[in-house]
């Protein structure tokens, strides 16, 4: 598939699952007063922009990952940066009184998945070589040990573990505009930057030693890959819980249409997994008459039937 | 008309011990360079050196801005086809004509898997479509460790021949390898890596019992 039919159409579909999204929710509209109907939709309305901003974060952030850890297993959440955003969140339910929670617990969601990038990079450096296995490795250090400590702090914090569970499934509800424009902001940035980098990143599949005789510094463009990708992702799970298999799946799906230079590919799995994310939101808080699904629950058993199809698909094709 | 393509004045390489020390030499284009030497000598050090992936510990070491490299590793994770991947150049490196981009295709075969994704295909045959991919960017020169790794006989030929035309025409040609009697049979000028010296040898003794020493 061309690049400009996809981007335009993933535009498209985008603004009409929006739009879509919008009118629908579990709460009838009608008789309702306007005041309480304008409120409803702007609530709508913010969250389904917070599933997209998440989206293009996490898309965008597997898609450089796979291609500069050389790994199609690579996804942000390897890194160790969901766990530190898990462990930020559990310390602010179990620490922090309730009052100050919903500032608290994204605010020390952020700090945790930085501390656990600060260590995965330091890590690195001991080690010492910064080749993809010793990233994936110390990623995998890293993210066991806060897992560690995240179940601990779930065990101390008593009654008020359910915020805590409801937040590491994923969840939209509470993001807010001031939020949603910040992280719209680090989203812009950091995907123009991976987007900079997609030649390092082709060069770099033909693996570091060509990637070095094509004029590139591999070592540098990996650490920043690495250092950029973790800032999206803790800002995609500060702002809508942990949402896992999107950022690993979508750009695979993009690849199988044909697309696989990184800088298009960065940028499309943004897409891709904005519309799928909003999709997956509607379908979460739709589904059950009486209930709200967790994004994180909808995405994986959605994606995973799917995700075997276009493996069964690509074993005929290719 | 030949002129310098690499030269190499008094070059060191180690990490923690040195691994090669004292090297002089000097490439002309047109030429078709064999570098032996037993497994662990250096040879692929010095392969990395000249091609810019290694940078020298002391003395000094000119080099064309880009060389085409090609490892003998094959790469761990590539989600391109065949035809994107002989189509990734450096910056500044231009694809060839389309009509010799399409003869060196149907040279290695390609056409068959021109659409497959690399991580689909033998390891004979990604071999295959990284060596094409040298002959398909406008390379001053172009370095290869272990070029007949994997391949069929009448591979290897084609990929000889390739070489050879390669030099020819203007480029340079240097090659890490075991095979003494393609070494003879080919190349014009040799190499040998031993005890981190780089000694030149005339290219008909690589063939003789004295020189299978080096292996020793």
């Amino acid at each position: 598939m061309s690049k400009p039919v996809l981007t335009a159409g993933l535009m498209v579909a985008l603004a009409l699952a929006i739009l879509v999204g919008i009118a629908i929710g579990p709460v009838s509209l009608r008789h309702m007063p306007t005041e309480s109907v304008h409120l409803i939709l702007s609530l709508r309305f913010a969250r389904l922009c917070a599933a997209a901003v998440v989206g293009i974060c996490l898309g965008a952030a597997g898609a450089a990952l796979q291609g500069a850890l050389a790994n199609p297993l690579a996804d942000p959440y390897i890194l160790g940066v969901s766990s530190g955003a898990g462990l930020g969140a559990a310390s602010a339910v179990a620490l922090c009184p309730v009052a100050v929670l919903p500032i608290a617990l994204p605010g020390l969601a952020i700090a945790g998945s930085l501390l656990a990038m600060g260590l995965v990079v330091g890590g690195v450096r001991i080690v010492g070589r910064h080749s993809p296995a010793d990233f994936l490795l110390v990623g995998i250090a890293v993210n066991a040990s806060f897992s560690a400590l995240t179940l601990l702090m779930l065990v101390t914090a008593g009654p008020r573990m359910n915020w805590v569970i409801l937040w590491l499934m994923g969840d939209f509800s509470q993001a807010s505009w001031p939020q949603i424009i910040g992280s719209t902001i680090i989203c812009g940035l950091g995907v123009s930057g991976l987007m900079a980098m997609g030649r390092a990143l082709d060069a770099m599949s033909l693996g570091d030693e060509t990637a070095t005789s094509f004029g590139f510094n591999v070592a540098r463009y990996r650490f920043w890959v690495v250092i950029v990708a973790s800032i999206l992702t803790a800002t995609a799970v500060s702002m809508g819980g942990i949402i896992g298999f999107v950022a690993l799946v979508v750009p695979h799906i993009v690849r199988l249409l044909g697309i696989r230079q990184y800088r298009w590919l960065v940028f499309l799995s943004g897409m891709w997994a904005a519309l799928t994310l909003v999709i997956c939101d509607i379908v979460a808080r739709s589904i059950l008459p009486t209930a709200e699904l967790p994004i994180g629950v909808v995405t994986a058993l959605l994606g995973t039937p799917f995700f075997f199809f276009l493996l069964w698909r690509r074993r005929h094709v290719v | 008309m030949s002129s310098n393509a690499i030269v190499c004045e008094a070059v060191d390489f180690g990490y923690t011990h040195s691994i090669l020390h004292s090297v002089e030499f000097t490439l002309r284009t047109g030429e078709f360079v064999a570098i032996l030497g037993k497994n662990g000598s250096g040879k692929t050090t010095l392969l990395r050196l000249i091609s810019r992936i290694l940078h020298p510990t002391r003395g000094t070491l000119s080099t064309p801005p880009v060389i085409g490299w090609k490892g003998c590793d094959l790469p761990s994770y590539c989600p391109f086809s065949v035809e994107e991947i002989i189509h990734l150049h450096p910056p500044h490196v231009h694809p060839r004509s389309p009509s010799d981009i399409q003869h060196i295709i149907s040279r290695f075969n390609l056409k068959p898997l021109i659409s497959r994704a690399l991580e689909t295909l033998s390891s004979g045959e990604q071999h295959r479509v990284l060596l094409a991919r040298l002959f398909c960017g406008t390379y001053p020169a172009i370095v290869i460790d272990e070029p007949l790794t994997a391949l069929d006989p009448r591979q290897q030929a084609i990929l000889s021949e390739e070489l050879v035309r390669f030099a020819k025409t203007g480029g340079l040609v240097v090659v890490a390898s075991h095979d003494v009697h393609w070494v003879t049979s080919i190349c014009n000028r040799a190499f040998a890596v031993k005890n981190g010296a780089v000694v030149e040898i005339p290219v008909s003794h690589v063939v003789t019992p004295e020189f299978q020493l080096i292996y020793d």
